[in-house]
Protein backbone atom coordinates (compact mmCIF):
# COMPACT_ATOMS: atom_id res chain seq x y z
CA UNK A 1 0.00 0.00 0.00
CA UNK A 2 1.34 3.13 -1.04
CA UNK A 3 0.61 5.71 1.97
CA UNK A 4 2.31 9.09 2.17
CA UNK A 5 3.70 10.17 5.33
CA UNK A 6 3.81 13.88 6.32
CA UNK A 7 6.50 15.24 7.96
CA UNK A 8 4.92 14.42 11.75
CA UNK A 9 4.32 10.68 10.86
CA UNK A 10 7.76 10.20 9.82
CA UNK A 11 8.81 11.03 13.06
CA UNK A 12 6.74 9.50 15.46
CA UNK A 13 7.38 5.93 12.97
CA UNK A 14 10.36 6.24 13.25
CA UNK A 15 10.17 6.98 16.92
CA UNK A 16 7.43 4.17 17.86
CA UNK A 17 10.54 1.59 15.69
CA UNK A 18 8.96 -1.42 14.98
CA UNK A 19 6.11 -2.09 12.09
CA UNK A 20 5.74 1.85 11.90
CA UNK A 21 9.58 2.23 11.23
CA UNK A 22 9.56 -0.73 8.41
CA UNK A 23 6.34 1.78 7.06
CA UNK A 24 8.64 4.74 6.96
CA UNK A 25 11.28 3.20 5.62
CA UNK A 26 9.35 1.97 2.96
CA UNK A 27 8.04 5.49 1.81
CA UNK A 28 11.20 7.79 2.67
CA UNK A 29 13.05 4.77 -0.31
CA UNK A 30 11.30 4.31 -2.36
CA UNK A 31 8.11 7.09 -2.90
CA UNK A 32 9.46 10.31 -0.87
CA UNK A 33 12.24 11.53 -4.04
CA UNK A 34 14.84 12.26 -1.46
CA UNK A 35 17.04 9.14 -3.13
CA UNK A 36 16.82 10.45 -6.53
CA UNK A 37 18.22 14.03 -5.16
CA UNK A 38 21.15 12.63 -3.30
CA UNK A 39 21.88 10.32 -5.79
CA UNK A 40 22.32 13.07 -8.56
CA UNK A 41 24.08 15.18 -6.22
CA UNK A 42 26.52 12.24 -5.11
CA UNK A 43 27.33 11.14 -9.13
CA UNK A 44 27.24 15.19 -9.97
CA UNK A 45 30.39 15.14 -7.70
CA UNK A 46 32.58 12.11 -9.57
CA UNK A 47 30.40 9.34 -6.97
CA UNK A 48 29.59 6.29 -8.52
CA UNK A 49 26.19 4.93 -8.41
CA UNK A 50 27.21 2.29 -6.23
CA UNK A 51 28.89 4.75 -3.41
CA UNK A 52 25.20 7.02 -4.01
CA UNK A 53 23.12 3.83 -2.78
CA UNK A 54 25.61 3.02 0.12
CA UNK A 55 25.86 6.47 1.60
CA UNK A 56 21.40 6.87 1.17
CA UNK A 57 21.71 3.52 3.00
CA UNK A 58 23.89 4.56 5.54
CA UNK A 59 22.08 7.74 5.68
CA UNK A 60 18.82 6.33 6.21
CA UNK A 61 20.16 4.35 8.98
CA UNK A 62 22.19 6.99 11.19
CA UNK A 63 19.19 9.67 10.47
CA UNK A 64 16.86 6.92 12.52
CA UNK A 65 19.06 5.89 15.04
CA UNK A 66 19.48 9.81 16.02
CA UNK A 67 15.79 10.41 15.70
CA UNK A 68 14.99 7.73 18.04
CA UNK A 69 18.08 8.57 20.35
CA UNK A 70 16.19 12.27 20.51
CA UNK A 71 19.24 13.47 19.18
CA UNK A 72 16.49 15.19 16.46
CA UNK A 73 14.62 18.62 17.27
CA UNK A 74 12.74 19.12 14.28
CA UNK A 75 14.54 22.55 13.69
CA UNK A 76 14.73 20.89 9.98
CA UNK A 77 13.29 18.84 7.96
CA UNK A 78 13.39 15.13 7.71
CA UNK A 79 14.35 15.36 3.55
CA UNK A 80 17.01 18.22 5.21
CA UNK A 81 18.59 16.28 7.66
CA UNK A 82 18.71 13.13 5.42
CA UNK A 83 20.57 15.27 2.63
CA UNK A 84 22.94 16.64 5.28
CA UNK A 85 23.85 13.73 6.98
CA UNK A 86 24.55 12.43 3.50
CA UNK A 87 26.61 15.08 2.30
CA UNK A 88 28.60 14.94 5.25
CA UNK A 89 28.85 10.99 4.75
CA UNK A 90 30.01 11.68 1.12
CA UNK A 91 32.59 14.68 1.61
CA UNK A 92 34.23 12.92 4.62
CA UNK A 93 33.88 9.25 4.16
CA UNK A 94 34.58 9.39 -0.49
CA UNK A 95 36.11 12.66 -1.21
CA UNK A 96 39.44 12.14 -2.96
CA UNK A 97 40.21 15.39 -4.13
CA UNK A 98 41.53 17.87 -1.34
CA UNK A 99 39.02 20.89 -2.10
CA UNK A 100 36.18 18.49 -0.50
CA UNK A 101 38.08 17.86 2.22
CA UNK A 102 37.72 20.44 4.22
CA UNK A 103 34.31 21.25 3.46
CA UNK A 104 31.35 20.24 5.75
CA UNK A 105 28.11 21.06 5.38
CA UNK A 106 27.13 23.23 8.56
CA UNK A 107 24.08 21.49 10.82
CA UNK A 108 22.21 22.45 13.85
CA UNK A 109 24.95 20.99 16.84
CA UNK A 110 21.65 19.55 18.45
CA UNK A 111 21.28 17.19 15.78
CA UNK A 112 25.33 16.11 15.24
CA UNK A 113 25.74 12.66 14.99
CA UNK A 114 28.25 10.47 17.13
CA UNK A 115 29.85 8.54 14.99
CA UNK A 116 32.69 9.42 12.28
CA UNK A 117 33.75 7.52 9.65
CA UNK A 118 36.67 5.05 11.83
CA UNK A 119 33.50 4.76 14.13
CA UNK A 120 31.76 3.15 11.94
CA UNK A 121 34.36 0.66 10.73
CA UNK A 122 34.44 -0.59 14.26
CA UNK A 123 30.95 -0.64 14.63
CA UNK A 124 30.70 -2.97 11.71
CA UNK A 125 33.45 -5.26 13.10
CA UNK A 126 31.70 -5.09 16.67
CA UNK A 127 28.60 -6.01 15.52
CA UNK A 128 29.74 -9.21 14.38
CA UNK A 129 31.26 -10.10 17.90
CA UNK A 130 27.90 -8.65 19.30
CA UNK A 131 25.71 -11.00 17.32
CA UNK A 132 28.44 -14.05 18.33
CA UNK A 133 27.45 -13.37 21.73
CA UNK A 134 23.90 -12.76 21.16
CA UNK A 135 23.88 -16.22 19.31
CA UNK A 136 25.06 -17.47 22.78
CA UNK A 137 21.87 -16.78 25.16
CA UNK A 138 19.54 -18.65 22.83
CA UNK A 139 17.49 -17.51 19.28
CA UNK A 140 14.62 -16.62 21.47
CA UNK A 141 16.45 -14.31 23.38
CA UNK A 142 18.44 -12.97 20.21
CA UNK A 143 14.79 -12.75 18.80
CA UNK A 144 13.36 -10.74 22.07
CA UNK A 145 16.02 -8.44 22.13
CA UNK A 146 16.63 -7.66 18.71
CA UNK A 147 12.89 -6.21 18.53
CA UNK A 148 13.16 -4.58 21.98
CA UNK A 149 16.43 -2.86 20.55
CA UNK A 150 14.37 -1.85 17.78
CA UNK A 151 12.01 -0.35 19.81
CA UNK A 152 9.40 -2.67 18.66
CA UNK A 153 6.60 -2.32 21.63
CA UNK A 154 5.44 -5.16 24.04
CA UNK A 155 2.28 -5.99 22.28
CA UNK A 156 4.41 -6.32 18.24
CA UNK A 157 7.08 -8.33 20.40
CA UNK A 158 4.19 -10.43 21.72
CA UNK A 159 2.64 -11.15 18.33
CA UNK A 160 6.15 -12.01 16.42
CA UNK A 161 7.52 -14.32 19.03
CA UNK A 162 4.60 -15.79 19.74
CA UNK A 163 4.07 -15.51 23.73
CA UNK A 164 0.69 -15.91 25.39
CA UNK A 165 0.81 -12.33 27.33
CA UNK A 166 2.99 -9.33 27.12
CA UNK A 167 3.55 -9.93 31.08
CA UNK A 168 5.35 -13.13 29.49
CA UNK A 169 7.43 -11.10 27.04
CA UNK A 170 8.33 -8.69 29.58
CA UNK A 171 9.86 -11.20 31.82
CA UNK A 172 11.56 -13.01 28.94
CA UNK A 173 12.96 -9.72 28.14
CA UNK A 174 14.56 -9.28 31.74
CA UNK A 175 15.87 -12.78 31.34
CA UNK A 176 17.41 -12.30 28.14
CA UNK A 177 18.92 -9.20 28.44
CA UNK A 178 20.53 -10.54 32.36
CA UNK A 179 21.75 -13.42 30.26
CA UNK A 180 23.51 -11.13 28.03
CA UNK A 181 24.82 -8.86 30.38
CA UNK A 182 26.65 -11.56 32.14
CA UNK A 183 27.98 -12.66 28.76
CA UNK A 184 29.29 -9.48 28.33
CA UNK A 185 30.95 -9.29 31.67
CA UNK A 186 33.21 -11.93 30.98
CA UNK A 187 34.81 -9.63 28.35
CA UNK A 188 35.82 -6.72 30.41
CA UNK A 189 38.06 -5.47 26.77
CA UNK A 190 34.50 -5.36 25.28
CA UNK A 191 32.53 -3.30 28.06
CA UNK A 192 35.55 -0.80 27.76
CA UNK A 193 35.28 -0.70 24.08
CA UNK A 194 31.01 -0.34 24.18
CA UNK A 195 31.89 2.77 26.93
CA UNK A 196 34.70 4.47 25.09
CA UNK B 1 26.70 -12.76 45.72
CA UNK B 2 23.95 -14.30 43.13
CA UNK B 3 21.28 -12.54 45.26
CA UNK B 4 23.20 -9.24 45.50
CA UNK B 5 23.50 -9.27 41.27
CA UNK B 6 19.89 -9.97 41.29
CA UNK B 7 19.15 -6.79 43.35
CA UNK B 8 21.66 -4.81 41.67
CA UNK B 9 19.98 -5.51 38.33
CA UNK B 10 17.05 -4.44 39.38
CA UNK B 11 17.63 -1.32 40.93
CA UNK B 12 20.29 -0.32 37.60
CA UNK B 13 17.22 -1.09 35.66
CA UNK B 14 15.02 1.19 37.41
CA UNK B 15 17.26 3.55 37.31
CA UNK B 16 17.75 3.63 33.68
CA UNK B 17 14.48 3.06 32.91
CA UNK B 18 13.58 5.97 35.26
CA UNK B 19 10.70 4.34 37.09
CA UNK B 20 12.22 5.59 40.53
CA UNK B 21 10.95 8.34 42.00
CA UNK B 22 13.79 11.08 42.70
CA UNK B 23 14.86 9.96 46.03
CA UNK B 24 15.32 6.74 44.70
CA UNK B 25 17.67 8.05 42.17
CA UNK B 26 19.62 10.11 44.43
CA UNK B 27 20.03 7.09 46.94
CA UNK B 28 21.38 4.85 44.07
CA UNK B 29 24.04 7.51 42.96
CA UNK B 30 25.45 7.69 46.46
CA UNK B 31 25.30 3.45 46.37
CA UNK B 32 27.39 4.01 43.03
CA UNK B 33 30.13 5.82 44.55
CA UNK B 34 30.49 3.54 47.51
CA UNK B 35 29.87 0.06 46.38
CA UNK B 36 32.03 -1.12 43.53
CA UNK B 37 30.25 -4.45 42.95
CA UNK B 38 27.13 -2.03 42.27
CA UNK B 39 29.31 0.12 39.82
CA UNK B 40 30.98 -2.90 37.87
CA UNK B 41 27.35 -4.05 37.67
CA UNK B 42 25.97 -0.91 35.93
CA UNK B 43 28.44 -0.74 33.79
CA UNK B 44 28.13 -4.14 32.48
CA UNK B 45 24.34 -2.99 32.06
CA UNK B 46 25.55 0.00 30.41
CA UNK B 47 27.57 -1.80 27.77
CA UNK B 48 24.83 -4.52 27.69
CA UNK B 49 22.44 -1.47 26.37
CA UNK B 50 25.18 -0.02 24.45
CA UNK B 51 25.58 -3.27 22.49
CA UNK B 52 21.75 -3.41 22.00
CA UNK B 53 21.98 -0.50 20.69
CA UNK B 54 25.17 -0.73 17.86
CA UNK B 55 22.93 -4.03 16.96
CA UNK B 56 19.72 -2.53 16.36
CA UNK B 57 21.84 -0.13 13.97
CA UNK B 58 23.13 -2.93 12.00
CA UNK B 59 19.39 -4.02 12.07
CA UNK B 60 17.99 -0.83 10.77
CA UNK B 61 20.94 -1.00 7.95
CA UNK B 62 19.70 -4.65 7.19
CA UNK B 63 16.39 -3.56 6.92
CA UNK B 64 16.98 -0.34 5.21
CA UNK B 65 19.53 -2.72 2.32
CA UNK B 66 16.30 -5.02 2.17
CA UNK B 67 14.05 -2.71 1.15
CA UNK B 68 16.54 -1.26 -1.23
CA UNK B 69 16.42 -4.57 -3.20
CA UNK B 70 12.90 -4.22 -2.95
CA UNK B 71 13.65 -1.49 -6.04
CA UNK B 72 16.18 -2.55 -8.72
CA UNK B 73 19.21 -0.48 -8.23
CA UNK B 74 19.68 -0.97 -12.48
CA UNK B 75 18.03 1.98 -12.86
CA UNK B 76 19.85 4.63 -13.12
CA UNK B 77 19.80 7.69 -12.24
CA UNK B 78 21.75 10.13 -15.00
CA UNK B 79 23.58 12.76 -13.43
CA UNK B 80 21.82 15.51 -14.70
CA UNK B 81 24.65 17.45 -14.69
CA UNK B 82 24.81 21.14 -17.01
CA UNK B 83 26.80 19.64 -19.53
CA UNK B 84 24.25 16.93 -20.31
CA UNK B 85 21.69 19.27 -20.87
CA UNK B 86 24.13 21.43 -22.27
CA UNK B 87 24.75 19.01 -25.31
CA UNK B 88 21.30 17.53 -25.13
CA UNK B 89 19.79 21.23 -25.79
CA UNK B 90 22.94 21.51 -28.73
CA UNK B 91 21.59 19.12 -30.05
CA UNK B 92 18.15 19.44 -30.54
CA UNK B 93 19.10 23.21 -31.25
CA UNK B 94 20.84 21.82 -34.36
CA UNK B 95 18.45 19.60 -35.70
CA UNK B 96 15.89 22.85 -35.66
CA UNK B 97 18.24 24.82 -37.30
CA UNK B 98 18.85 22.09 -39.87
CA UNK B 99 15.21 21.82 -40.10
CA UNK B 100 14.97 25.29 -40.58
CA UNK B 101 17.54 26.07 -42.93
CA UNK B 102 15.91 22.91 -44.95
CA UNK B 103 12.51 24.90 -44.84
CA UNK B 104 13.75 28.34 -45.49
CA UNK B 105 15.61 26.83 -48.51
CA UNK B 106 12.89 24.90 -50.21
CA UNK B 107 9.68 26.90 -48.93
CA UNK B 108 10.77 30.41 -49.26
CA UNK B 109 8.88 32.84 -51.34
CA UNK B 110 11.91 33.18 -53.29
CA UNK B 111 12.57 29.43 -53.37
CA UNK B 112 9.49 28.33 -54.42
CA UNK B 113 9.49 31.25 -57.28
CA UNK B 114 12.61 30.28 -58.44
CA UNK B 115 11.02 26.29 -59.10
CA UNK B 116 7.92 27.39 -60.59
CA UNK B 117 9.41 30.33 -63.06
CA UNK B 118 10.40 29.71 -66.58
CA UNK B 119 11.36 32.31 -68.95
CA UNK B 120 9.78 32.22 -72.57
CA UNK B 121 11.56 31.73 -75.71
CA UNK B 122 12.41 35.57 -76.47
CA UNK B 123 13.44 35.27 -80.09
CA UNK B 124 9.77 33.40 -81.01
CA UNK B 125 8.38 37.08 -80.16
CA UNK B 126 8.06 39.72 -82.49
CA UNK B 127 6.03 42.64 -83.75
CA UNK B 128 4.48 43.74 -87.16
CA UNK B 129 4.88 47.62 -87.23
CA UNK B 130 7.21 50.59 -86.61
CA UNK B 131 6.22 50.15 -83.06
CA UNK B 132 8.06 46.90 -83.28
CA UNK B 133 11.28 48.97 -83.99
CA UNK B 134 11.12 49.35 -80.62
CA UNK B 135 10.01 46.31 -79.06
CA UNK B 136 12.69 44.54 -81.15
CA UNK B 137 15.33 46.99 -79.73
CA UNK B 138 14.28 45.90 -76.50
CA UNK B 139 14.25 41.99 -77.42
CA UNK B 140 17.94 42.75 -79.33
CA UNK B 141 18.46 43.88 -75.50
CA UNK B 142 17.18 41.34 -73.80
CA UNK B 143 19.64 38.91 -75.47
CA UNK B 144 22.64 40.80 -75.04
CA UNK B 145 21.69 40.99 -71.13
CA UNK B 146 20.85 44.08 -70.87
CA UNK B 147 17.69 43.61 -68.96
CA UNK B 148 17.33 47.25 -67.84
CA UNK B 149 17.81 48.50 -71.28
CA UNK B 150 14.99 46.15 -72.59
CA UNK B 151 12.41 47.09 -70.03
CA UNK B 152 13.16 51.01 -69.96
CA UNK B 153 12.46 50.39 -74.01
CA UNK B 154 9.57 48.00 -73.37
CA UNK B 155 7.71 50.77 -70.97
CA UNK B 156 8.27 53.51 -73.92
CA UNK B 157 6.13 51.53 -76.23
CA UNK B 158 2.14 53.23 -76.16
CA UNK B 159 -1.27 51.27 -75.16
CA UNK B 160 -2.68 52.21 -78.11
CA UNK B 161 0.14 50.17 -80.26
CA UNK B 162 -0.70 47.05 -81.52
CA UNK B 163 2.43 45.71 -79.37
CA UNK B 164 1.69 46.73 -76.56
CA UNK B 165 0.20 43.61 -74.99
CA UNK B 166 3.09 41.86 -76.30
CA UNK B 167 5.70 44.34 -74.35
CA UNK B 168 3.78 44.47 -71.61
CA UNK B 169 3.77 40.77 -70.96
CA UNK B 170 7.53 40.69 -72.17
CA UNK B 171 7.73 43.97 -69.47
CA UNK B 172 6.42 41.70 -66.89
CA UNK B 173 8.40 38.94 -67.49
CA UNK B 174 11.72 41.65 -67.14
CA UNK B 175 10.43 42.29 -64.10
CA UNK B 176 10.13 39.27 -62.20
CA UNK B 177 13.80 38.06 -64.12
CA UNK B 178 15.12 41.48 -61.90
CA UNK B 179 12.91 40.88 -58.83
CA UNK B 180 10.83 43.92 -59.17
CA UNK B 181 7.69 41.78 -58.28
CA UNK B 182 5.65 45.12 -57.27
CA UNK B 183 6.14 46.30 -60.67
CA UNK B 184 6.19 42.81 -62.57
CA UNK B 185 2.48 42.35 -60.34
CA UNK B 186 1.15 46.14 -61.86
CA UNK B 187 2.36 45.07 -65.14
CA UNK B 188 0.41 41.67 -65.59
CA UNK B 189 -2.70 43.47 -63.45
CA UNK B 190 -2.37 46.14 -66.71
CA UNK B 191 -2.59 43.26 -68.88
CA UNK B 192 -4.98 41.22 -67.20
CA UNK B 193 -7.22 44.17 -67.92
CA UNK B 194 -6.42 44.22 -71.49
CA UNK B 195 -8.38 40.58 -71.97
CA UNK B 196 -5.72 39.64 -74.35
CA UNK B 197 -6.88 35.92 -75.37
CA UNK B 198 -3.35 35.46 -76.36
CA UNK B 199 -2.00 35.63 -72.80
CA UNK B 200 -4.78 35.66 -70.16
CA UNK B 201 -4.25 32.46 -68.93
CA UNK B 202 -0.22 32.67 -68.92
CA UNK B 203 -0.96 36.47 -67.08
CA UNK B 204 -3.08 34.30 -64.74
CA UNK B 205 -0.03 32.24 -63.59
CA UNK B 206 2.51 34.68 -63.63
CA UNK B 207 0.50 36.94 -61.61
CA UNK B 208 0.47 34.50 -59.59
CA UNK B 209 4.05 34.14 -59.05
CA UNK B 210 4.49 38.18 -59.17
CA UNK B 211 2.50 37.62 -55.96
CA UNK B 212 4.57 35.08 -54.75
CA UNK B 213 8.17 37.11 -55.03
CA UNK B 214 6.41 40.31 -53.53
CA UNK B 215 5.78 37.89 -50.63
CA UNK B 216 1.94 38.66 -51.02
CA UNK B 217 0.83 35.35 -50.04
CA UNK B 218 -3.10 36.13 -49.91
CA UNK B 219 -3.17 37.24 -53.51
CA UNK B 220 -1.19 34.08 -54.17
CA UNK B 221 -3.62 31.76 -52.62
CA UNK B 222 -6.23 33.87 -54.75
CA UNK B 223 -4.65 33.81 -57.76
CA UNK B 224 -3.64 30.14 -57.76
CA UNK B 225 -7.76 29.49 -56.48
CA UNK B 226 -9.17 31.48 -59.62
CA UNK B 227 -6.66 28.97 -62.00
CA UNK B 228 -7.68 25.96 -59.74
CA UNK B 229 -11.12 26.05 -60.64
CA UNK B 230 -10.41 25.86 -64.05
CA UNK B 231 -9.34 21.60 -64.13
CA UNK B 232 -8.39 22.82 -67.97
CA UNK B 233 -6.10 25.82 -67.80
CA UNK B 234 -2.79 25.25 -69.12
CA UNK B 235 -1.21 25.82 -65.46
CA UNK B 236 -3.48 23.95 -63.82
CA UNK B 237 -0.43 20.97 -62.76
CA UNK B 238 1.83 24.16 -61.63
CA UNK B 239 -1.20 26.10 -59.63
CA UNK B 240 -1.67 22.55 -57.91
CA UNK B 241 2.25 21.76 -57.24
CA UNK B 242 2.63 25.09 -55.79
CA UNK B 243 -0.66 25.22 -53.76
CA UNK B 244 0.64 22.43 -52.09
CA UNK B 245 3.94 23.18 -51.58
CA UNK B 246 2.65 26.28 -50.05
CA UNK B 247 0.77 24.59 -47.83
CA UNK B 248 3.44 22.35 -46.50
CA UNK B 249 4.85 21.72 -43.12
CA UNK B 250 8.22 22.35 -43.88
CA UNK B 251 7.23 26.18 -45.62
CA UNK B 252 5.32 26.62 -41.74
CA UNK B 253 8.18 25.12 -39.68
Amino acid sequence: MNRFFKEEEMIRGIRQGGSSLEEVLVFIYHQSGYRQSILQFIQRRNGSLEDAEDIFQEGISRMVISIQKGKFEGKSTIRTYLTTICKNLWFTQYARSNRYADIVEQIPPEEEFEMGPDEVLLLKERSEGLQNILAQVGEKCKKVLSLWALHYSMREITQEVGYKSEGMTRKKKHQCFKALMNKIREQPDLIKELLG
Amino acid sequence: MLMSKEIYFDRIESYVEGTNPPEEDRQFEKDLEKNQALKEEYQAYLATQKALEDLALAEVRNKVARIARQSPRTAKVLPLNRRTIAIAAGFLLLIAALGFLYGRQQYSNQSLFAQQYETPNWSAIRGSNSATEKFDQAIASLQTGSLADAAQQLKEIKREEEVFATAQYTLGHLQLQLGQAEDAQATFENLGDLNDKRYQENVEWFLALAYLQAGNETLTHRQLGAILQKQQHPYYPDAQRLQSRLESFWRRF
